[in-house]
């Protein structure tokens, strides 16, 4: 209770509140130009967050992170192309809607869903985390380590990617984070007697090139291919309001969107997509407008919506408590507490109790936000869906390069911000998947070290992690959780 | 010119040559300190370049096996000239970012972006001017950056 009352003027501080509209806009924008998400607006402002306190910088963040959820679903009505793969189910029913002349409708309700479904899942991260947080003290090296092997493997198989391919990229990912001294024995690795490479890669140009560079180089590839898809049907933005009957016509969708989004969240590398799939098929089977789903109709844009809306808190208590991101997004924001010295675990509420409140009371807020920033600026996201991608990553790379750049102010880190964006790109050619790389190098450290203390432990004795419960249950998810989710891209795919 | 190339198996081999490179590299490039009870420095990512080898070795088999497909695409080398030609650009950034203030590299570089892509329009080369001049004025002015 006290943490939370220390919290509160911290959320309602004016620079706060400015960082929450900030972030809520930027995450828009970039979820409304198809081909560019909330993750990799996340990238580009990380760098600028540095010059904010910690809840303010990463307030800012998570607004961009529900901005860019909800975003991607501005495009998928007013042109009927996802922004982000989330708002591919939305599509169905708020295209025709927009088609039909009820596009102001259609985008109120998916704002108002939206901010239902993250409101109810801030909430539920606010009272779960921190009760999860202090069952994890209980974990020793060798459950840590299990951790960590199970985050990545779980995130290796994201999305229909191949596994072997994914859990390899993990790999790699941990391979680069040796680079540096070696925390325990104080020995170089892989410096090459370079100082730079003393105190290993920054995790900034990391994720810039990962996120933000690898996508810029796409642009290229992809204007010289005219890949680009044209809209059907240009769609102007109509007047007409949301009724009282529409509301209540749409209070059963936006339950069980939300509910199944609050679930789906807090299973790692679930999805927001997968949800809003599930959502929508739940609607179809229960809905009283089930024969009309598909034609435009207010249920099919406020279950989707809900749903993915939802994920962005609860996927953020595995994040918070043990450390593991269920997404890309979220591995982007596991970046952001490193850098601003926030270490997700088990002591990150009993050492930041405030501030970490501060930032789940500003994710409750920012979700109130979102719906207000929606309502004034809807007519101008319009015209931002209709910039041509040649601009958009041109701007984007001087972003890139200054962001890059005033993290250390090191120019060194620049040139590892394009020697990853390159090798992101061309990896990405080859069907390797880049988020368990990143997850891997952030991971890297934790797993090497429990590795070695739980070695110490068990006096170099590797049974040690096959004997302990709370690791062999661990063991278990991991299986159950990489066919759960194979079983549920496939279930979303269909 | 067109390829069809299996990106699968080429990862797989791509991904067993650096880590067969890596393994040979461990020892110049970390040093020996043995201790009693910890396992060292090397011997980690040592174990890391194992577990990489024969996960490419497995890929390969299941590939060559037929147990799995991979993922087969066409490539067309010359869809790739403008990556290349941004890569280098960006290259030179970097480059020239020694010399001279990185804000100006990268809006040059920015500029030739558009160049590259045959933009025409006037208002995204004004675009590119004016975010370099904010980030600027931001970093220099609000986040106290010293270039």
């Amino acid at each position: 209770m006290e943490n939370i009352l220390q919290a509160i003027p911290l959320v309602f501080h004016a620079k706060t509140l400015l960082g929450m509209v900030a972030g809520n806009v930027i995450g828009l924008i970039f979820g409304a130009i198809p081909g560019f998400t909330g993750v990799m607006a996340i990238a580009i402002l990380l760098p600028f967050t540095f010059a904010l306190d910690p809840a303010t910088g990463i307030v800012m963040l998570f607004s961009c992170f529900v901005g860019g959820c909800f975003g991607g679903s501005i495009s998928a009505i007013l042109i009927g192309t996802p922004g982000a793969p989330e708002a591919a189910a939305t599509v169905r029913d708020g295209y025709p809607l927009a088609l039909r002349g009820e596009s102001y409708k259609a985008l109120s309700m998916a704002a108002f869903a939206s901010c239902i479904g993250g409101l109810v899942s801030a909430v539920l991260l606010m009272f779960l985390a921190p009760v999860i947080a202090d069952w994890t003290l209980h974990f020793a090296p060798p459950e840590y380590f299990v951790l960590g092997i199970f985050g990545i493997s779980v995130i290796a198989g994201l999305n229909s990617g191949n596994l072997i391919m994914g859990i390899i990229a993990g790999l790699l990912g941990i391979l680069v984070s040796t680079v540096g001294m070696d925390a325990q024995s104080g020995v170089q690795r892989f410096t090459f007697n370079s100082l730079r490479l003393y105190s290993g890669f920054s995790l900034t140009p990391m994720i810039l090139g990962i996120f933000a560079l690898n996508r810029i180089f796409k642009g290229f590839e992809r204007r010289h291919n005219h890949n680009c898809e044209e809209p059907e049907k240009k769609v102007v933005l109509s007047r007409e309001k949301l009724n009282r009957k529409d509301y209540k016509d749409c209070s059963g969708a936006i339950c069980h969107g939300t509910l199944v989004g609050c679930v789906i969240g807090a299973i790692p590398a679930a999805g927001a997509a997968i949800a809003a799939f599930i959502s929508y098929n739940i609607e179809k089977a229960v809905s009283h407008k089930r024969d009309r789903l598909g034609t435009g109709v207010l249920e099919g844009v406020a279950a989707p919506e809900a749903a993915n809306n939802a994920v962005t808190g609860t996927s953020l208590i595995p994040l918070l408590t043990l450390g593991i991101p269920g997404s890309g997004g979220a591995s982007a924001l596991l970046g952001a507490f490193m850098m601003h010295g926030l270490a997700p675990g088990p002591f990150l509420f009993r050492n930041n109790g405030a501030t970490m409140y501060a930032i789940m009371i500003g994710f409750i807020v920012t979700n109130i936000i979102l719906l207000v920033v929606v309502k004034a600026m809807v007519r101008g996201f319009i015209h931002i869906t209709r910039v041509p991608e040649s601009a958009l990553i041109s701007v984007l790379f001087v972003i890139c390069m200054v962001g890059a750049f005033s993290n250390n102010t090191s120019w060194f880190d620049v040139m590892v911000t394009v020697a990853v964006g390159v090798i992101a790109y061309l990896l990405a050619q080859l069907n390797v998947p880049s988020i368990p790389f990143l997850l891997g190098f952030i991971l890297g450290p934790t797993i090497e070290t429990n590795f070695r203390k739980a070695l110490v432990m068990s006096n170099n004795d590797l049974t040690i992690f096959v004997t302990r419960p709370i690791c062999i249950v661990l063991m278990i998810l991991t299986v159950v959780m990489l066919a759960g989710t194979k079983y549920m891209n496939r279930a979303s795919g269909d | 010119m067109k390829k069809a190339v299996n990106t699968t198996a080429v990862a797989a081999v791509l991904f067993l040559i650096i880590s067969t490179v890596l393994w040979f590299a461990i020892p110049y490039c970390i040093e020996d300190v043995s201790a009693a009870t910890d396992i060292g420095p090397r011997a980690f990512p040592k174990a890391l370049c194992v577990a990489m080898a024969l996960l490419s070795i497995l890929q390969l088999i299941l590939l060559f096996t037929g147990v799995q497909k991979g993922k087969t695409v066409t490539i067309r080398f010359s869809d790739y000239t403008r990556v290349l030609l941004a890569m280098l650009l960006s290259a030179a950034a970097v480059i020239a970012a020694l010399y001279i203030n990185i804000v100006l590299a990268a809006v040059i570089c920015g500029l030739l972006f558009l160049l590259v892509l045959r933009e025409k329009d006037w208002r995204y080369y004004t675009a590119v001017l004016t975010a370099g001049i904010a980030l600027y004025l931001l970093l220099r002015f609000v986040m106290r950056v010293r270039f």
